[in-house]
């Protein structure tokens, strides 16, 4: 088994984001803040930001060698405000991985 | 005598024109305006407890083991509420979610969702029937004789068309409810893995599984070689280029996976074979050769988009109960070609590698099931301590039930002897099916882990 945390960030801010679902290979799978348990080694992960687009990043990430006390903590950028966004509130600065800018060609891959 | 002569040889060549004009009836292209399975939602379940169950192979032994298990199941009274607080009163039988089987097992898997309401009626057009001799009579009926001396058209075919009408009420995938899902598994032989029925493969297909009958499947799943041949499906569509089967991303990842996990291997691998058009045909034997308990499915929904997985990160809904319960029909019997000086004949020793192949290949597959609960369970145990990460998917999850109902865990000698005594085959006398039905009321009675699943049922009513 696999460890993960997904968070999201409003691109461009320190803004985190919460009760979003997360998208494990493009396939809702958990929500972000959560500790995820994962199989595979190598997956995308974004986070579904409305109902009809997926206006976040892809991250690939290789989850060999987390554990559940140490998951591998990913930020990833969402481009625009959505209403379904929750701001979260005093919350520290993100310090671990946060996503490339992903090209046009990897969106929605 | 000449004119005789050329009237025998015009009704010759009439009778193999006839022959090769005889074809069985294949999938179906898959069409835009085709209706999805599964619509019809049948009851309303708890769906704070995940419930899987695999049904061995093993002609009507496995036939009849599975339907006497689900029969107990339906003696186990289960409430659960809808989203509105509504109770609803279910058996557990009733709350399967999902019913994977192989050969004879899959006969039992395919009826959950047609006689659940039912299920007396699956016993008695199903396990008491004598398939085997309905099949026989049917061979030797003259006007089946065309259809079974054409190339194309076997007797595997025939059982289906028997299945499909007798025992499976002429029912489509298309025609069955969306709750319990069905997992029916053939051995897709050119690539020697699990051609599992289901809409994602027969997509694979460019194929249509909601007009794909019940029973051709379950002929499929129980065409064990020698005795039946392969049941065939047509592969459908355009080939596509590696960078189109590439945006999808089970093949994506899977191949970029394929070095260092085998089933990431095997998975590209037959995309990539079902991809080629030019491999036009899939034949599907036996689905025992691949594995005969129907594990490899749990093991597919415990991966990282799987159902088992999707509800261990559900914080949302958290899962209270992960049930699976495994029914294994395999028998175990005395060899005595070691009290023979001479070597066993070749259909023996096809026997032989068959079943030893599928035995170590289905315990094995049990045994990661194992782990993978384990590992579940030591996870669930730390997230709940003092210094816990405050899982809240797995808040509430009791420990996994695990309930394996196998012949050799029979301790009572007398009983497991006459149950090693049955026989593989597509009819049992009532004798022999009151000694599973002995044997299935005894390894449930005696299943702890089934206990410790009844007193949590009662504790929560």
């Amino acid at each position: 088994m696999q460890f993960l945390i997904v968070r999201a960030q409003l691109r461009d801010t320190k803004l985190l984001l919460n009760d979003l679902p997360v998208l494990i290979d493009g396939e809702e799978n958990g929500v972000i803040n959560n500790v995820l348990k994962l199989d595979e080694g190598t997956i995308e992960v974004s986070v579904k930001t409305d109902k009809e687009s997926e206006a976040a990043d892809f991250v690939e990430l290789d989850l060999e060698n987390t554990t559940q006390d140490q998951p591998m903590e990913v930020v990833v950028e969402v481009d625009a405000e959505h209403d379904t966004y929750t701001p979260v509130k005093d919350v520290p600065e993100a310090d671990t991985y946060i996503s490339e800018k992903s090209s046009e060609g990897e969106k929605n891959a | 005598m000449l004119r005789r002569i050329f009237s025998l040889i015009i009704l010759l060549v009439a009778v193999f024109c006839v022959c090769r004009c005889c074809h069985p009836k294949y999938n179906q292209p898959l069409l835009k305006t085709v209706a999805e399975t599964g619509k019809v939602v049948k009851a309303i379940e708890d769906d704070q407890t995940l419930f899987l169950t695999t049904f061995s192979g093993g002609g009507t032994r496995a036939m009849a083991m599975g339907y006497y298990v689900v029969e107990e199941l339906m003696k186990v009274h289960y409430k659960s509420y809808t989203v509105n607080n509504a109770q609803v009163a279910n058996s557990l039988a009733d709350e399967i979610d999902l019913a994977s089987g192989v050969s004879g097992g899959s006969f039992v898997a395919a009826a959950l969702p047609i006689y659940i309401d039912d299920w007396k009626a699956f016993e008695e057009v199903g396990v008491k029937r004598n398939i085997e001799g309905t099949l026989i009579k049917k061979l030797l009926m003259p006007w089946n004789w065309p259809y079974l001396l054409s190339p194309y058209y076997s007797r595997t075919n025939l059982a289906s068309e028997f299945y499909d009408e007798k025992i499976f009420k002429s029912k489509t995938f298309g025609d069955l409810p969306n709750h319990p899902k069905l997992r029916i598994n053939a051995t897709f032989l050119a690539q020697g893995v699990h051609f599992i029925y289901t809409k994602e493969f027969f997509e694979y297909l460019s194929s249509d599984l909601s007009s794909y009958p019940i029973g051709y499947a379950a002929a499929a799943s129980s065409a064990f070689p020698i005795g039946f041949t392969p049941i065939t499906l047509k592969n459908y569509g355009e080939t596509l280029a590696d960078s189109i089967l590439m945006k999808d991303k089970r093949v994506k990842y899977a191949k970029k996976n394929s070095k260092r996990n085998i089933n990431k291997f095997v998975y590209y691998r037959m995309r990539k074979f079902m991809n080629d058009k030019s491999n036009e045909w899939v034949h599907n034997a036996d689905g025992g050769l691949a594995g005969n308990t129907g594990i490899k499915v749990i093991l597919d929904e415990w991966a990282t988009n799987g159902i088992i997985n999707k509800k261990l990160n559900d914080s949302k809904n958290p899962l209270k109960r992960l049930i699976i319960i495994v029914v294994n029909a395999g028998t175990l019997t005395d060899d005595e070609s070691c009290k023979k000086e001479s070597s066993p004949h070749i259909p023996s020793v096809m026997v032989y590698t068959m079943s030893t192949a599928m035995d170590i290949l289905s315990d094995e597959r049990l045994s990661r099931v194992k782990n993978k609960i384990s590992e579940l369970w030591q996870v669930v145990q730390s997230s709940k301590g003092p210094f816990s990460l405050g899982d809240t998917a797995l808040s509430l999850l009791e420990k996994p039930y695990l309930i394996e109902i196998n012949a050799r865990n029979i301790d009572d000698d007398k009983l497991r002897t006459s149950f090693n005594k049955l026989p593989t085959s597509f009819y049992l006398k009532e004798e022999q099916l009151d000694i599973i039905k002995k044997s299935v009321d005894y390894l449930m009675r005696s299943n702890k882990e089934f206990s410790r699943l009844k007193k949590s049922i009662t504790e929560h009513k």
